[in-house]
């Protein structure tokens, strides 16, 4: 059920972010396939949304040689599922009961979460940076 | 060959890509590809997201060079696709230069990929599954559904005034927490779920992702004003609504 939501956000999100028509479907394909293994490779919530950004990295660089569009198309809105919005409103709240502690426990969490999302898709993008230069240079 | 005509094209093309979002390293990419098409032998280009330098040298050793000012910016996956079908395309068969400048142009101009209506739908649509992702139940859902819309048209009414950037965003998280607050006095509706929902419209999604990528491509300056750009957006949204909810609750 969760897969499903995650698809129709990264769908809807394509429409805000002025996404070609015919690529929202599988942008949301790309939301859902993240949330799907942050689901289930979530031994922590932080390895979740590690391997989620990960497979929206290698799902988003797959279809964008398939579609022959450019990746970010994919990516920026396969990411959305993943961000840890509710996390971050968690830290907000614990701030304005001044609960110290539990705020910066909470804070570091989502800093870190974002930490996981940016490394996911920063090891996908530069292995495909690598993959290209050495296929420019065989050529 | 006019080369002069190659050198405006290649800027167009560039131009319209950084003004619809794009990463830094597939604009001067796409910039290059563009003018090696026709033929020029040494092209230099250096994309920033505030400004665009490019320079080309003929056959005869001449350089041209201009400098393109970016001031707006905005988020347009359509464009980008556009032109990037356009640089592939010319790869395959040569488009006459006159023919490629107007095709651009034309894309330039063009206003949003979808109407505004649809804008609002989507953002209430956006909200409405993101609440139930993070465990909202139906009256929740429907709740952020409306209040999501009903804050994005009065976002889009809003003419562009030209505040400071995050403006909007404070504008947004403000009014969504408001609505939110003001409604879970009436409705037994959870807060927390609530709030968070109904503000992911505003998350700035393609200016996390293009710092990310700007960033492992080595375009430092380009990725830490992006970065900085999609923080000071976040924390605007944490700020209005952490005001909203300090004072209500």
């Amino acid at each position: 059920m969760d897969v499903l939501y995650a698809f129709f956000i990264s769908f809807f999100f394509g429409i805000l972010f002025n996404a070609p028509m015919e690529s929202l479907f599988y942008g949301g394909l790309t939301g859902a396939g993240g949330y799907l293994v942050y689901t289930i490779a979530g031994q922590t919530p932080l390895a979740g949304v590690f391997f989620g950004s990960l497979t929206v990295g290698v799902l988003s660089e797959i279809l964008a040689r398939l579609k022959k569009k450019p990746t970010i198309i994919f990516t920026t809105t396969g990411l959305i599922p993943l961000v840890p919005g509710k996390l971050a409103y968690d830290t907000i709240t614990a701030f304005i009961r001044e609960d110290f502690s539990l705020g910066v426990s909470l804070g570091l969490q989502t800093f870190f979460s974002a930490g996981a999302i940016a490394l996911g898709i920063a090891i996908t993008s530069s292995v495909m940076r690598l993959y290209k230069k050495a296929t420019q240079r065989r050529q | 060959m006019n080369y002069l005509d190659v050198l405006k094209l290649t800027v167009l093309a560039g131009e319209i890509m950084i003004k619809s979002g794009a990463e830094i390293y597939r604009t001067e990419e796409v910039m290059d590809r563009i003018a090696k098409n026709y033929g020029v032998k040494y092209v230099e280009s250096f994309v920033t997201p505030t400004g665009i330098f490019c320079a080309i040298e003929t056959d005869e050793g001449q350089v041209f060079t201009t400098v393109r000012r970016i001031e707006s910016r905005g988020f347009n996956l359509t464009k980008i696709d556009k032109v990037n079908d356009f640089s592939r395309r010319l790869a395959r068969r040569h488009i006459p230069v006159e023919e490629g400048i107007a095709e651009l142009t034309k894309v330039a101009r063009e206003k949003s990929e979808y109407p505004r209506w649809l804008k609002v739908l989507a953002a209430g649509f956006g909200a409405f599954f993101a609440t139930g992702l993070i465990g909202g139940q139906g009256l929740e859902m429907v709740m952020s559904l409306f209040i999501a819309m009903l804050v994005r048209s009065f976002i889009i009414a809003i003419p562009d005034l030209g505040l400071f950037p995050f403006f909007l965003d404070l504008v947004g998280g403000f009014l969504s927490t408001l609505l939110v607050v003001v409604i879970s006095k009436f409705y037994p509706i959870s807060l927390g779920v609530t709030v968070v929902g109904s503000i992911m419209p505003f998350i700035p999604g393609m200016s996390i992702t293009n710092s990310i990528r700007d960033a492992i491509a080595g375009d430092f300056l380009a990725s830490q004003a992006r970065g900085l750009e999609a923080f000071l957006r976040v924390i605007a949204l944490a700020v209005s609504a952490a005001v909203v909810l300090a004072f209500l609750t």
